[in-house]
């Protein structure tokens, strides 16, 4: 597993504000954006190409995650998980309003081009964050097809309606499956959770 | 009392939703409704849960491209006037700035003095600025500047509001400033820029409380809407293309002949080598212009 920046093992409550580069941006250090781009670009880069269908569309994403991250970072709190996953939430986000636009236009093709992609163990995911750690426990105790649905719809990032066709299932079983999935995972993570702007909707 | 959105099934589909393929714009409004209408604590959990798995799905590793790392660094400029700062205030006030008339000739005396006097040895060199003249030094610290201050965040209209105080509690903190043992001392040298025409004064900072003062005589006055005066501190233990952010102020139209401005360093200055005055858009630059320096007042290596 593989992300070239992960050089650090974020623990969810072991970083103190001041060591945390997006409160040094949020307080206007200059060095810190830099930092923040060299530490995070290639996962955002990353996030980007695998929930985008060209090279372009991730490159735009890209800008607007950053731009996204900047005016975020004054939400940050660290004693609440790590800035890893408050990226790739923010990254999240971002990609599926993307995604959601694309789709509204049309993408008849998109499920004849799935790659596949499963879960890293657990002990690479620490090489991440303690999250990732947590949440590639989490999902290994799912019911298989609960698994699949959670996989492709978090780590391929196919619409539910998109899911139903390639696992040839009722759309509600799929919308059900990944609300208990994702309440199971995080209730299995036991994390207190990122807030990352979860009061905007 | 904050409540769990695990209380309200509709508020648990929404964000779901949200967190798994996004909501239309009618799913929007009602999650802002229901998120509005009591304080829920965890509505971000399923969004953040949601990244852990991603964070945990294999991902081949993809360095972030040279050009578009270039771009997003180049999009930060076109950012400041709209990212919000939040500001670090703990036991100093807001930038402060003060006219001072008739200075004491005990405190005059003493800042000449120091100005005369090689500062503390403690300082590493720095070849790049020691021995050089002012534009020469700044042109060493200005050849990566504009990658230097790209993210440079222009501080919120609140934080880089002037405040005058009284006249004599500032003259006497920087007074008293001079008197300590380590405070360093380096005279301001103007550069061809207009604002800079005449100007004298100094620089006073003291490593150990990371507290000074700048003191200018004949710096032009600044048109608040168009302009603000902007600090760098030039750190030996940092990088030349990072110097630290000294703070905005103004120069009062009528202003008396001496104005005295705290420095607010937003980081640590571990071992100050160069303070620099540029002019730049209110609030802050991010990407200086470089062509409104004003000032430098480069500290002598011991």
């Amino acid at each position: 597993m593989t992300y070239g920046s992960a050089r650090t093992t974020n623990g969810m409550h072991g970083r103190r504000m001041t060591d945390c580069v997006l409160a040094r941006i949020a307080q206007g250090d200059a060095r810190a954006v830099r930092e923040c781009i060299d530490q995070f670009g290639s996962l955002i880069w990353s996030i980007a190409r695998r929930l985008t269908r060209s090279r372009a569309d991730a490159e735009d994403a890209v800008q607007e995650i950053f731009t996204d991250v900047w005016r975020s970072a004054g939400r940050f709190d660290p004693r609440q998980g790590s800035e890893k996953v408050f990226i790739a939430t923010i990254a999240r986000r971002r990609l599926i309003d993307r995604m959601r636009r694309a789709t509204q236009q049309s993408r008849t093709e998109y499920t004849d081009d799935i790659e596949s992609y499963g879960w890293a163990d657990a002990g690479d995911a620490a090489e991440i964050c303690a999250e990732a750690q947590a949440a590639a426990r989490a999902v290994m105790k799912l019911r298989p097809e609960q698994r699949r649905v959670l996989e492709l719809g978090i780590l391929q990032g196919l619409s539910h309606s998109e899911i139903a066709d390639v696992l040839q299932m009722p759309l509600g079983t799929v919308k059900t499956m990944m609300r208990r999935g994702l309440i199971q995972v995080r209730e299995l993570m036991g994390v207190t959770p990122v807030n990352a702007g979860g009061g905007r909707a | 009392m904050s409540l769990s959105v695990m209380s309200n099934p509709r508020l648990v589909e929404l964000l779901v939703q949200r967190a798994s393929e996004g909501l239309t714009s009618a799913e929007r409004d009602e999650l802002k409704q229901l998120l509005a209408q009591k304080p829920y604590e965890d509505a971000g959990r399923f969004e953040y849960t949601a990244a852990a798995l991603l964070l945990a799905g294999e991902m081949d590793e993809d360095v972030l491209p040279q050009d578009l790392h270039d771009r997003v660094l180049a999009q930060a400029e076109e950012l400041t006037a709209t990212i919000p700062t939040t500001p670090v205030r703990t036991h100093r006030t807001q930038q402060q700035i003060i006219s001072i008339a008739g200075r004491s000739r005990a405190g005059a005396a003493r800042a000449a003095e120091a100005q005369s006097q090689p500062t503390p040895a403690s300082r590493r060199s720095r070849p790049a600025l020691r021995g050089m003249g002012p534009q020469v030094g700044w042109l060493a610290a200005a050849a990566s500047l504009l990658v230097a201050l790209v993210g440079w965040w222009p501080q919120s209209p609140e934080t880089v509001e002037s405040q005058v105080v009284h006249a004599a509690s500032l003259q006497q903190q920087r007074e008293t400033l001079l008197a300590r043992q380590d405070t360093l001392v380096s005279s301001w040298q103007p550069t061809q820029d207009p604002a800079a025409t005449g100007v004298s004064g100094d620089v006073v900072w003291d490593p150990v409380s990371q507290q000074g003062y700048l003191r200018l005589r004949g710096l032009a006055a600044n048109d608040v809407r168009q302009s603000q005066y902007q600090l760098w501190i030039f750190d030996a233990t940092r990088d030349d293309a990072y110097p630290v952010d000294g703070g905005v102020f103004d120069i009062p139209l009528q202003g008396a002949d001496e104005v005295i401005v705290p420095i607010l360093a937003k980081l640590p200055v571990h071992e100050a080598a160069m303070f620099a005055v540029t002019i730049e858009r209110p609030g802050g630059a991010v990407v200086s212009s470089r062509e409104r320096l004003v000032l430098v007042a480069p500290v002598a290596s011991s």
